[in-house]
Parts: C-alpha cells; structure tokens; sequence
C-alpha cells in the first residue's frame, strides 16, 4: 500500500512536467534548411525537385488553395467550402469562404482567386459569380480537385516586390535570393494564428552541411540525403512515398536525339538494377514508368531491364553518330553520379553520351538530353500525368487530365513514353530529420509540408 | 700616303689583328669549355630527373601499399570476400582514400579485375579490367604509366598496382597520379631547367610543361618523331623552345613506355636553358669586343703617338729639305730629340749642318762672285775709263808743252786740244751713264700682259734689222695658243726680249735660224729665245750673266746682266742651254702673278 501511494505521489508530481512537454506552444523559430534554393517567387513548374521543394514548401504555408488533401489523399475543403460538378465534369461550381483575408490586410476576392487560376491553367473559363467560382473546360477535368489541391494552384498575389501575398498561416519576411528566407506568422490568418512565429529557411545547403547542422542544433528540420548512410543523432526522420522521378528528357528540335532509334538504343542500355543498388543504394524503386507504383498500381507494365544486344541493334545501322550532350545538376552529385553511369551504359551500345553539368552559358535546354529530378506533388494519376506534361512539354500527357479511371491514366502514359523522348529511370522518395525539439511535424505521403500546426519546444 | 698615315695604319693594324685574335681564341675557347660544362651539367639534369621520377614511382607505390593495408579497405575485403557481399556500399570507398592520399586516381577491383568503386569515375563500379589479372605478383612491380578512363577521356597516369591479399580472395588497389603540368613541377627541376611532356597518341600537336600546355616547338618536333619511329632517345639536341632567339635549350629525350612496352605512351624532355651560357658568351663578347676595341683605339692612339714621334722629325727633315729645294736655305730643323744619340737626331744634326755649309758655301759664294763682280767691275771701269784717259793725258801733256814752249800755233792746239778733251769727257761722261743707269734699274710696273704679243711687237721691231744682216736670218714663232698673259712690267719686258733677240742675231753672222716660243707650264708661261749661233762652252754659260761679263768686242757686258735682273724683279727665272756650234736657247719661266722682291743676288744699284 504504502509503495503503492509513493508511486501515484511520484506519479503525480511528474504530471505538470509530462503534460508541459506535450502542450504545444506559440513563439519561437523554425530553423528548416534546405539543398534547394529560390531566386524567385515563380509559381511555373520547375523540373529541379530540390528547387521544387522549397518552392512547395513556400506556397503550402503562404497560400491557400481552393482544395487540400488529407492523409489519405482525399479532397478536403479549403478556400472552396463546398463544389459541386455538371456537365460530366466540365463545369465545376465552388462556394468560396468568407471573410478571408490576405497578408497584406485586403479581403481575397473572388477574383483574384479566378485571376490566378487561370494564370496557371490558360485551358480553363474561370468567372467568380458572387462568392462562387465556376469553372469551365471544354472537356472533363474529373481530377480537377487534385489539380487544385497541388502548389502550383495556390492562391498567391504578386506584392510590389514579387513576394507572394496570400491568405495562409506565414507571410514572406526577409528574403536574400537564393540564401534564406523567413516566413512570419500572420496573425490574421483565418484558418488561424499559427504556434510558430517565424520559420527561417536556409536554402542551398549541401546534405552534408544540414547533417552537421542538425547534430550541432544549428537546424530544427533537414532534409536527408538517402543515398548516404544517416550518421547517429540524425534526428528523427520522416519519409515520404517516392514522389522524385529521376528521367532522362530529350530536347525536342535537337539533331543529335532526333532519331527514335537513337533514343530507343539509350533506353535499352539503361542499366536501372545497378543504379538502384548502388547509387540510389535501394532507395525508392527502379522504374521505366512516369508514376510510381503507389500512385499509378501499374508501373510493372512499362519494362525497364537492360538489353544491351537490342540496344546494339538499334544503334548499329545508324553509322556514325554525333556524340549527345547530357546536362545535369551541377550542385546535384546524386545526378553526376546518375549521369555518369548512363554515360557508360550509353557507350556499351555505341552510343556517345557526354554528361555536362549545367552552368549559366549551357542550360539544360541547350544539350541534347536532360537529366531531371521531377517532383511528383500529387497522389492523384492524372493530375501527376498532367503535372509532369506541362514540366516536360509533353503534349501526349495533357490527355491525363481527362482520364478518370487507371486504364485511362497507363493509356496516356505508355502513349506518352512510345517515342522514348522521355525514359524514366527511378522514382525516390525523399526523407527529412527534425529535432525532437521539434513536435506535430507533418508531412504527406506526396512531401507536403504544413508547417502550421507544428511547435517547437521553448529552448534549454 | 704620309709617313705618319703608314706608321699608324702599321702600329694600329698589327695590334687591333692582335687584339682581335686574342678575344677571338678567347671566346672561342671559353664558349668550348663552357658548352662542355653545361653539356655535363644537362646530362646530370637528366639524370637527376630520372632519378627523381623513380622517386615519385616509389612514392606511390608507398601509397597504393598502405591503402591496401588500411583497415577501411581490409574490412570491405573481409565483407565481400564472405558469401553475399554487397560491393554496393563501397561505391564510394576509392574517393575517400583517393583524397587522404592525394591521389587523383584510386580504384579498388575485385580478384577477377571488376571496379569495386572508382575515384575517378564512380560510376564506373561494375566495368572489368581484364589486365590486372595478368601480372602474378603488383606488389613487386614498379610504377608505370597508362591510360586512365575518367568522365572527360582518357588521361595519362603513373599508376602503381598492390595487392590487398589474406581474406580469401585478392582485390587489387591501383592508384595513380595524373601525369600534368603538376607532376612535371613535382619533379622539382632545377632553375633554368624545362621538362615537358608528349603524348604520342595525342591528336593536337601540344606539350604539357610545369606551367601547362605549350605548342609544340618547331625545333623539337622532328626530334620527337625520330625519337617515336625508332624508339630510341638519340643524341641531345638545342632547340628554341619558344620565340625567344636568344634562349635555346640542349634537349633530352627519355622515352616513357606503358605497360606494355610496346606502345610509347609519353615522351619526355628535359630541357636545359643555355640561356647563362649564351648570356656568359654574350658577356665575354662583349667584355672581348670593348676590350678590342679599347685596345684598337688605344693603339691608335699610341700608334698616333709613336708614328708622330718617328715621322715628326722626318717630317720636319722632308718639310726642311722642301724648302731648302726651292731656296730657303736657311731653313731650320728641330733637333729636341731626347735621346741624341738616335740616327733621325743624328739626320736631324747632319742637315741643320749641311743646310748651315750650303749657307757657308753660298756666303762665300755669293761673296766671291761679289768681289769678283767688283772686281769685273773695276777691270771694266778701268778699261773703259782708262782709253779715254790716255788721250786726255795726251793732249794736256801737249797742251802745256805748248804752253810751256810758247808755241805761235798754241792758240791752234789749245782749240784743239780742248776739243779733244771735251770729246773724251763727253765720252767719259756715257760710260759713266751707263753704269748709273745699270745701278738704277727701274722697278717693274706690273700689269697684265700678254707675252706673245710683246713677242710679235719686237719680231716685228727687229724684223728690218733681221732682214739686213749679212747672211739671212730666218725668224721663227712658235707661241702659245693657250693663256699667255703674265703680270710684268711691258716696256722692261720688251727691253729683255729686243736685248735677246739683238743677242741672237750678233751670235749669226753667217745666218741662221732666230726662233721665239712660249708654252704654258706649272701655271705660268715659259719664253724661249732661240739661236743657231756659234753656242758657248759651260763657262761662257755659267758667266753669261755676270755684269761686265762680254764675249763681243764691243760693248758693256751689262745686257744679259739687266736682263737678269729684270727677270729677278718679275720673280721670274732665266737659265741659257748652249753647246759650242750648236746655238743657244735662253729660257725664261714667268709665273702668271710674281711676287715682288729686290734682287739681292745682284750688285748693289749704284
């Protein structure tokens, strides 16, 4: 008995402690550093994931969107308090909220909202009638709510100096191109004050650097580098499905890759095996397809094993060929090493592939073939098919939009990668550490970031 | 060319031949020596760099061996040589020890020869190396160059290979350096010293040197390409290795095989500047050439200093003897001589006292032809004088006898003798006339005349007097059409050329040729009077001009005396040529301008 009443006194003389340490808190800083780094508040699509990333991660806490996704990937209101669709899907009605107000003290109108929609969907009729938007496409968008769900549909306002304006939970502060930014609460925010007051973000930091950084406390959030083993301390690390596609994408117009047979020959000396196993170290999966199993279900059906013989065949009878110029990531040594590996299976089939990395005076748009890291920001098939279309220019997938159903989706995909000008290699997922400081940390299956529910503990 | 000019050219020519010669064998001789020294101190470069270059081989051997020792690397031997090893996770193992070694190039291979991982080129784990497989035992063998593959091509390495061996199965580490303008300049050269690199399977005709990469030489590429055909590294060789004239290197080649030594992978050069030895020659050039040409002037200068310490005093003798010839006698000659013992003092004392004799010998001469023109002189006054003398003493002899005797026919020989003496006086009075004019010889009024015209004047003057002579006389001219216009007194000139030719005409009596000619000589103009006469021996000759002096019956003996002094007062020159039977020639040479003088070769003017 008496051992018994000395541990419930112990017990309840710990509680104010133990439920302190669980109650989250408001203030302080979220130090989150990132490889990737802005020069710009560019909603367009980028095919650089890591740049893609921290632009992501800006417009999820900056702006709102009409829709967001839960952790199931299900539609859930934001902006848009309700929607409804007619016409088969090509006309979609969405009530908007009221009352929300933007960073810079104005109300967001309704068409504003339409203003930036259909900036970055030239194909939809967008027109606020009230405190409803409808929107209008010639043919059916059924996964039109995923597409608004995804960044690049976020509801951001151009402010005097090109800083988006939104509605969300942080503002844009203090912003040195290419080096930092700081995201402040916006107190006014109508889904409510966040518990942080600033999140500063560190940007171009190499993996190496936000490992130390972390172990040093010099960070809360890093990303990590799956390639390399994680040192001990790395802190606690979350991972997402694999949302990067890595793919080589020919450069439309180029002599040197206008040739399928030429194209065909590289895809069929790829040698993924040994890239997953030993570059990506059997991070995320080998891939031949666009989308990755977890959001397509059929990826196993676009076959990715090396043939160097048909390889061969389909190269030989072209002659001699021009050498092709492969551009990758110059800050990027996971795409050197990528690069270099298919410049060796290139050369096995005859095929001369001179990987180049990417400077001010040689864009990726000036080699023959692209080496890119693609962020997938959508668990939806059709809207990651549309996605990756409009970041590669690939006409063929702007049919994914209207594919409502998965044969839908793998016929506009495998018609998109018959003509091999765009050759998957591998999807990889992407991981972050944070500190235990750090608490209520979210992040999606697909890598969205909200940092609004997160706190950080007071500092020791 | 003067005596000095050749004593000079002589003195100044032997010692700059000299001079010259002395530098020359110097140069020549210390270019040799030097050459040889630096030919000895290039062959030593180059051995100094294959020794260093071995070094460096051994150096990474060292390295390639303790990275096969490393713990990190017996540990993944450990790992893959267990069932199921995973080589995937030492991709990156070669680029870590690659940079703790400072090596540029590492590659870790399996016993079979597959790429475990590669520094250089990571991505190239998987790829087999067949070659490595064909040597027993890497851990005896030296380092050597290769070709190694990287993104950007093939490069050359030195490469050493080691075993990793005492886990079951073999691995190999092959390290490598790459072969640049950095393991050049590792190899220390010395100063003065270029090592420079071809790769003969290059396509762009460059070399690589310590600084980087330079275009090949045009010197040195044949050298190369013997030396690549007949695999040998031939004789050294100096060769402008850049645009420079002035810097020229003795070149060494050393041929670098690969593994295979079959195939020359590199070339080497070790280069040696001959740029100290040319600036040393350059020096010693230039030292030589200031020194010839210091010791060029200075004995030109010395030379100019001895030939006019020789040539002065002859020059003084020569300039002295010249005047002395043309009748300066008593000219002077410098005898300050320190030494007076030397023949040019001895010459210098011989002809001040020879000049001094002629001096003597013409006082004494002139002298005695004075005395003996007195002398003349009183034998002609008192021959002249003496003739009508006598009959003054006659007649005043009879006059006092008369006197005397009180003669009736006194007043008869009083006006008679009276008579005669005033006739005798009368007489005496021209003789005495004639010796005050001789005394006073008018001076030339000097004026431009033309001598042939007073030629003509006194052929025809005399030309009636020439015509009634006896026997004919047959007058000949022969003058000058050149310029014959002298400066003289015309009217004394006319006098000396009508005295002359009366002369001739007196030396024809049986007739003969009287010729008159002038011709243009030395700047002046020469009058020859010419007779077919009876001619004069040499005494005549020599006295011709002597006052008094006659060989005619009659007359003063004073004519040819005038015209000698006329002719000494126009500074002019008379002189006869005469032979018995065969005539006589007077010849008198005017200079155009004369100079005015007195005639102190003559008897003083009365």
């Amino acid at each position: 008995m008496k051992r018994t009443l000395s541990l419930l006194a112990a017990a309840l003389s710990l509680a104010p402690f133990t439920w302190a340490a669980t109650r989250p808190r408001f203030g302080g800083t979220l130090r989150v550093e990132t490889r990737g780094a802005i020069s710009s508040f560019d909603i367009t699509e980028d095919s650089n994931a890591a740049r893609a990333f921290v632009r992501d991660l800006i417009l999820s806490n900056v702006c709102d969107r009409l829709i967001t996704l839960n952790a199931d990937g299900d539609p859930q209101p934001s902006l848009a308090a309700s929607w409804r669709s007619e016409r088969d899907g090509r006309s979609w009605y969405f009530v908007l909220q009221d009352g929300v107000r933007l960073q810079n003290g104005n109300a967001l109108s309704p068409q504003a909202i339409v203003t930036a929609l259909t900036a970055q969907n030239p194909d939809w009729q967008a027109r606020a009638t009230g405190n409803e938007l409808l929107i209008q496409s010639d043919n059916p968008v059924p996964n039109i709510l995923y597409q608004l769900a995804e960044p690049h549909n976020s509801i951001c306002l151009a402010g005097n100096n090109g800083q988006w304006i939104g509605s969300g939970p942080f503002q844009i502060g203090d912003f040195q191109a290419g080096q930092q930014l700081e995201l402040r609460a916006f107190d006014d925010a109508w889904q409510g004050r966040p518990f942080l007051d600033r999140v500063h973000i560190q940007m171009g930091r190499s993996f190496t650097d936000q490992a130390a950084d972390l172990q040093t406390q010099r960070a809360d959030v890093v990303e990590n580098d799956l390639t390399q083993p994680r040192p001990a301390g790395s802190g606690i690390v979350g991972f997402t499905e694999p949302v990067e596609l890595i793919a080589l994408a020919f450069t439309p117009n180029h002599q040197a890759s206008a040739d399928p047979g030429v194209r065909e020959g590289l895809a069929r000396a790829l040698d993924r095996s040994s890239i997953y196993s030993v570059l990506l170290h059997r991070q995320g999966q080998p891939s031949a397809a666009l989308l990755p199993a977890w959001i397509s279900g059929y990826d196993h059906l676009f076959r990715g094993v090396q043939d160097l013989t048909l390889a061969r065949q389909l190269r030989n009878p072209l002659g001699s060929l021009m050498p092709l110029s492969l551009a990758f990531d110059a800050g990027d040594d996971l795409a050197r090493l990528v690069a270099e590996r298919l410049s060796l299976n290139a050369q096995a089939a005859g095929i001369t592939l001179q990987p180049r990395p990417e400077t001010p005076s040689f864009r990726g748009f000036n080699a023959d073939v692209r080496l890119v890291r693609l962020r997938l920001e959508s668990p939806n098939a059709g809207a990651a098919l549309t996605r990756i279309g409009n970041t590669l220019n690939l006409a063929a997938l702007q049919k994914a939009q209207t594919a409502a159903t998965a044969d839908a989706t793998y016929a506009v995909e495998s018609d998109a990668l018959k003509d091999f000008s765009t050759i998957p290699i591998a999807h990889l997922p992407e991981a972050f550490s944070h500190a235990p400081t750090v608490h209520d940390w979210s992040i999606t299956r697909w890598g969205e970031i909200k940092l609004a529910d997160l706190w950080i503990e007071a500092g020791k | 060319m003067s005596l000095r000019t050749r004593l000079l050219l002589s003195f100044g020519g032997i010692v700059a031949i000299t001079v010259a010669l002395v530098t020359y064998a110097g140069f020549v001789g210390a270019g040799r020596v030097f050459e040889r020294l630096d030919d000895q101190r290039t062959a030593a470069v180059a051995q100094q760099f294959e020794r260093e270059y071995k070094l460096q081989g051994e150096a990474l051997a060292l390295r390639a061996s303790a990275i096969s020792r490393s713990q990190s690397l017996r540990n993944m031997a450990l790992v893959l040589s267990a069932p199921g090893g995973d080589p995937a996770g030492y991709v990156n193992l070669a680029s870590l020890l690659a940079t703790e070694q400072q090596l540029d190039y590492l590659e870790i291979l399996s016993q079979d020869g597959t790429i475990i991982s590669s520094a250089q080129w990571p991505a190239r784990f998987g790829v087999n190396l067949p070659w490595v497989a064909d040597v027993p035992d890497w851990n005896s063998q030296p380092a050597f160059l290769q070709y190694e593959e990287t993104p950007e091509g093939k490069e050359l390495a030195f490469v050493s290979v080691r075993e990793v061996s005492g886990t079951g199965q073999n691995f190999f580490v092959v390290a490598g350096r790459r072969i640049d303008s950095n393991f050049l300049k590792s190899l220390a050269p010395p100063d003065g010293t270029r090592l420079l690199l071809w790769q003969p399977s290059s396509s762009t005709a460059e070399l690589e040197d310590a600084e980087g990469t330079i275009s090949m030489p045009a010197e040195l590429k044949p050298m190369l390409e013997e030396s690549l055909q007949e695999r040998k590294k031939g004789r050294p060789r100096l060769v402008h290795l850049d645009d420079s004239a002035s810097d020229v290197y003795m070149a060494h080649v050393i041929l670098r095989p690969g593994r295979d030594s079959n195939k020359l992978l590199a070339i080497l050069v070790v280069a040696s500047s001959r740029k100290e030895l040319h600036e040393l020659q350059s020096r010693i050039r230039n030292i030589g050439l200031l020194v010839g040409v210091g010791g060029i002037l200075l004995s030109i200068l010395a030379s100019r200093w001895s030939a006019a310490r020789i040539s002065r005093p002859i020059e003084q003798l020569s300039s002295a003897a010249q005047d002395v010839a043309a009748g300066n006698w008593e000219r002077k000659v410098d005898a300050t001589s320190a030494n007076n013992k030397d023949d040019v003092s001895q010459l210098v004392a011989s002809f001040n006292q020879m000049t001094d004799e002629l001096l003597r010998q013409r006082d004494r001469a002139l002298q005695a032809e004075r005395v003996a023109a007195w002398r003349e002189l009183a034998r002609r006054l008192a021959h002249e004088l003496k003739n009508p003398m006598f009959p003054l003493q006659i007649t005043i002899e009879n006059l006092m006898k008369a006197h005397q005797q009180k003669s009736p026919e006194f007043e008869e020989i009083f006006a008679e003798s009276t008579s005669t003496l005033l006739a005798e006086l009368t007489n005496l009075k021209k003789i005495v006339g004639r010796f005050s004019d001789f005394s006073k010889m008018p001076m030339p009024q000097l004026q431009t005349v033309n001598v042939n015209q007073i030629l003509e004047d006194v052929a025809k003057l005399l030309a009636p007097q020439v015509a009634s002579a006896g026997k004919p006389i047959k007058m000949e001219t022969d003058l000058t059409s050149g310029d014959a216009k002298i400066s003289a007194d015309p009217e004394l000139l006319r006098r000396v050329f009508e005295n002359l030719v009366l002369n001739a005409i007196d030396a024809m009596p049986d007739g003969g040729i009287l010729r008159m000619a002038t011709t243009t000589a030395d700047g002046g103009v020469v009058v020859e009077i010419s007779d077919t006469g009876a001619g004069m021996d040499a005494e005549e000759a020599s006295r011709i001009f002597t006052p008094y002096y006659t060989t005619k019956q009659h007359g003063t003996g004073l004519g040819l005396a005038i015209v000698q002094s006329v002719i000494s007062d126009h500074d002019a020159r008379i002189s006869v040529a005469s032979r018995p039977g065969e005539g006589s020639t007077f010849r008198m040479e005017f200079q155009r301008r004369p100079t005015m003088q007195t005639s102190d070769a003559a008897i003083g003017r009365v």
